[in-house]
């Protein structure tokens, strides 16, 4: 062959010579193709032409290929590979898409079990799986999911954080409203009862395609809504990534649950309570306080199946109307909380509807853009040596985390010693010392966004309660133990 | 459920194969010389291809990704038969595969309108056709077949 360097060269190097090798290649693997499959349909036929040209003195080499192609020994070859085929694609499609590496509370979904294209429906709980191809994934109920391959899950309903390392790059979730196709990273999708998704990156990038919207591309720290391709705020708090997944179930395995709730029974039985607020059922139980419709969603709480009450937009808010008509010397509000961490300039926890200057006593509790505590109440007046500038008691520490989450937050108000005290996860964070102090009032409020619009609330609130006397240090430590989510730490 | 689970897979890696089928054996068959070496390595490709198909991402064609299985295997093929003079170079066997890509895309009606051909051939080169794609017969012999049955 001589001028086949040449040749090669030409192709190489002329687009219209490689075009028409892909056309000659097409034809000539296309004649192959057809004229083979024809010619064993016509078997018989075939044999016949071969015993003609046999007869025509067609030379012999020609012969013998003309037998290769139906020699039987070929066609036990063409069975035994068929088979390996068989048998190769049969190991594979046995294997799970994913793996449960954690189920907290999850039914049927134990640690261990596989998981392939099969529909579940999460009722309660925390899943954490890892895929074939090695992607951790955290999906938080109440979720409805479905492998669709090991590298592409469909997520009908639900919260999902996923880890992806380089060789599973590509893992895509897929969600009512778009997709989320994955470029090396760490993502989360939140998929609500709405299918208004929304995707959120933590790390690296992802490609968001929104249903009806060119695809775009997020990098860190962006987030944008597949139902309006409109950008979001990141929420880090709203959803359970891969760390905190075993410490969650730790605690769950070492019977926090339990004590959580037996802590809370002996709450109210406690004379002084006001209101426990644990979203539990239709309504919130405990001192009469039933949150009426609202603007919010239920969501899991710390524990499988619990609830809490998840704000988002800027309105989000939930009314609740305790303890009014009455002047509290002394409050404790407590709440167990986990928040975005969000520059926006106030995250209201809880506000009174009737706070103004002309109304002392009336309780506002928010954190401030720069991440600390703050009690709220008109009418009094902070120490002179106190280290609050805007008048305020402030907790000394930020308490929006960079990962978002479960604190339990306190802060105890007691007028006639004239302090404030804030705790957060039960240790004491600080005291502001007041001059004058007026007793608290409550009554109708809001959880979340007030009737202003630089207050909103990004995260979960669980378990909000009101007692009126001021717990002590140690009974808030006891709270703080009794319902931490995570394995218990030393404190 | 597995069952079915597993019959889907089968299903759609034996649509997708069937899709991608023609373009698989045209860069085979243009880059590998000989019919037999050709099918051999056509036959790995699809080997391969259901063993590896859970890593087949299924947002880009699947011609591509197993177009890219095609190569690797010709360069094995390349290697072991030490002895073959026409040897594509990665380039191009690249640029073999991106057209294909863009072929596959573009037309879908190139094996009905071949079969159609096929159809109308007339009965003497039909023959030679299929002395040459299915008996595998050498150039030699399909003239010696021409003269014998002109004569």
């Amino acid at each position: 062959m001589p001028d086949a360097n040449d040749l090669l060269a030409r192709l190489e190097r002329e687009p219209a010579a490689c075009d028409y090798l892909v056309d000659r290649a097409l034809l000539h693997a296309g004649l192959r193709q057809s004229l083979r499959r024809r010619s064993l349909a016509d078997w018989a036929v075939s044999r016949a032409q071969a015993d003609v040209l046999r007869s025509q003195d067609v030379s012999v080499a020609a012969r013998r290929s003309s037998w290769r192609v139906f020699e039987p020994r070929r066609s036990w070859l063409a069975a035994a590979a068929c088979l390996t085929l068989v048998v190769a694609g049969w190991q594979l499609w046995s294997l799970p898409y994913a793996t449960v590496t954690t189920g907290i509370g999850t039914v049927g979904l134990a640690t261990g079990r596989g998981v392939r294209g099969e529909t579940h429906e999460l009722t309660a709980g925390v899943l954490e799986l890892k895929t074939r191809r090695g992607a951790e994934l955290v999906i938080e109920a109440p979720a409805t999911f479905r492998f669709e391959s090991p590298q592409r899950l469909r997520l009908t309903k639900g919260r999902i954080a996923a880890d992806v390392p380089a060789r599973a790059k590509g893992f895509t979730v897929v969600t009512p409203s778009g997709e989320a196709i994955d470029l090396g990273t760490r993502f989360a999708v939140d998929v609500p009862a709405s299918g208004e998704a929304d995707v959120h990156v933590f790390d690296g990038e992802v490609v968001a395609r929104a249903g009806g919207h060119p695809p775009q591309n997020l990098r860190h720290g962006e987030a944008i809504s597949l139902a309006t391709n409109a950008t979001r705020e990141l929420r880090t708090a709203a959803f359970i990534r891969g760390g905190e997944v075993a410490e969650l179930a730790a605690a769950v395995a070492a019977g926090q649950q339990r004590s959580s709730r037996e802590a809370v029974e002996r709450l109210r039985d406690d004379p002084s309570l006001i209101a426990v607020v644990d979203f539990a059922g239709d309504s919130a139980s405990g001192g009469g306080a039933a949150p009426a419709a609202g603007q919010y969603r239920l969501v899991q709480g710390r524990w499988p199946g619990s609830q809490a009450a998840d704000f988002t937009n800027m309105g989000d808010h939930l009314p609740l109307d305790v303890g009014g008509d009455t002047d509290w010397p002394a409050l404790t509000v407590a709440a167990w909380v986990r928040l975005d961490r969000l520059g926006a300039p106030y995250q209201s926890l809880y506000h009174t509807d009737d706070w103004t200057k002309q109304n002392p006593g009336q309780v506002h509790w928010m954190i401030v853009d720069s991440g600390v505590m703050r009690l709220a109440l008109p009418g009094w007046r902070l120490d002179a040596d106190a280290i609050e500038r805007h008048g305020h008691p402030e907790s000394r520490t930020s308490v929006l985390g960079a990962e978002g989450r479960w604190m339990h937050l306190a802060c105890v108000y007691d007028s006639i010693a004239k302090t404030v005290r804030f705790y957060v996860d039960g240790r004491p964070d600080g005291v502001t010392m007041l001059v004058d102090a007026p007793p608290a009032r409550l009554g109708p409020a809001r959880i979340g966004n007030w009737n202003r619009h630089d207050r909103k609330l990004s995260g979960r609130i669980d378990e909000l309660v009101f007692v009126g006397r001021a717990l002590s240090p140690d009974e808030i430590r006891s709270l703080f133990e009794a319902g931490v989510p995570y394995r218990p730490r030393s404190l | 459920m597995d069952l079915e689970q597993a019959s889907d897979v089968r299903e759609r890696l034996s649509r997708l194969w069937r899709q991608a089928e023609p373009a698989v054996n045209a860069y085979v068959f243009a880059a590998v010389q000989r019919f037999q070496d050709a099918e051999d390595v056509v036959q790995q490709v699809a080997l391969t291809a259901a063993r590896r198909f859970e890593e087949y991402d299924g947002s880009r064609p699947f011609v591509a990704w197993v177009l890219w299985l095609a190569r690797s295997k010709i360069i094995d093929h390349y290697r072991v038969q030490g002895r073959q003079k026409l040897v594509f170079s990665e380039v191009l066997l690249d640029q073999t595969a991106a057209r294909l890509v863009e072929r596959q895309a573009a037309d879908h009606t190139g094996a009905a309108a071949l079969e159609k051909c096929i159809d109308k051939l007339p009965a003497k080169s039909r023959k030679l056709l299929d002395l040459r794609y299915v008996e595998d017969a050498s150039m030699e012999a399909i003239a010696q077949a021409v003269d014998s049955t002109a004569g």
